[in-house]
């Protein structure tokens, strides 16, 4: 499906590997590489999913973009990814957490306090 | 690396590090760049024909159903820390550059505010002279981008 309807940019289809439910991408008409840098129609993309699944009630959603060699990205063609928070909370031991860039913003400590950190040696 | 586009603030400081590709140190381009920031919502409409929450699941119900989807095993960690996250000190020192407004400022992006200054540590991060500031033929053209 084009997004958007007029002037497309960008192309929103499922992703075929999905590790949540419901787990879509955007990817630019154009065959752009995914190593560089987000453009202006990205964003304004990606921004237009996010602020139209909130204005629906249909919940928080989450995107995201892997760039570069050591991101694990395995598409050279450039795509963001969305998953909705409600389905990452599902399934066992999958609670318990919050988005960290909401805790960020908010200036709320980004987890449970009291709770110890797993690898410590990686916050050092 | 990555980004991450889940709020509006967020968005803005995305759409912020956008024009530094192409970034002078000039005071117009630093006003430019302000400018962008502050702007208003973008015009983008998806103009879809139904709720994009609705499409996405109908249409994932059905290949899910008619088994075009391949899950893949994960494994899941939640990381909790006592002391807040590690780059949240970081990351409050990017928003704060962001919009503060400091005309005189020389807007150069320290790798830092984007990543935790102690996985500066790590063998992989030390081998891109970082904390050095020096253009590294092991950059990859996204962290090139930056450093150039």
């Amino acid at each position: 499906m084009n997004i958007p309807t007029q002037s497309p940019s960008h192309v929103l289809i499922l992703n075929k590997f999905p590790v949540i439910n419901e787990h879509f991408i955007i990817a630019t008409k154009l065959n752009k590489p995914q190593t560089n840098l987000l453009e202006q129609d990205d964003l304004d993309a990606t921004y237009a999913c996010l602020k139209q699944w909130q204005d629906e009630g249909a919940g928080d959603l989450f995107a995201f973009f892997n760039s570069g060699e050591h991101s694990g990205a395995s598409q050279p063609h450039r795509h963001l990814q969305f998953l909705p928070v409600e389905q990452m909370l599902q399934g066992q031991d999958s609670g318990g957490w919050k988005v960290l860039i909401n805790s960020l913003v908010n200036g709320l400590p980004a987890v449970d306090p009291g709770k110890p950190l797993p690898h410590p040696h990686h916050a050092k | 690396m990555h980004a991450l586009v889940t709020t509006e603030l967020e968005y803005r400081r995305c759409r912020l590090l956008f024009p530094l590709r192409h970034r002078s140190h000039s005071t117009k381009n630093i006003q430019s760049i302000q400018s962008i920031a502050r702007s208003p919502h973008p015009a983008m409409h998806l103009a879809l024909s139904e709720p994009l929450s609705s499409l996405v699941r109908g249409k994932y119900e059905a290949a899910k159903t008619a088994g075009h989807l391949l899950f893949s095993p994960t494994q899941l960690s939640i990381i909790r820390s006592t002391s807040g996250v590690p780059v949240r000190k970081c990351m409050h020192t990017l928003v704060a550059d962001m919009f503060t407004p400091r005309p005189n400022t020389n807007w150069t992006f320290s790798f830092n505010c984007v990543i935790a200054p102690r996985l500066l540590r790590s063998p992989f991060l030390q081998s891109l002279h970082l904390s050095q500031r020096r253009k590294s033929t092991h950059l990859t053209p996204h962290l090139r981008s930056f450093w150039s």
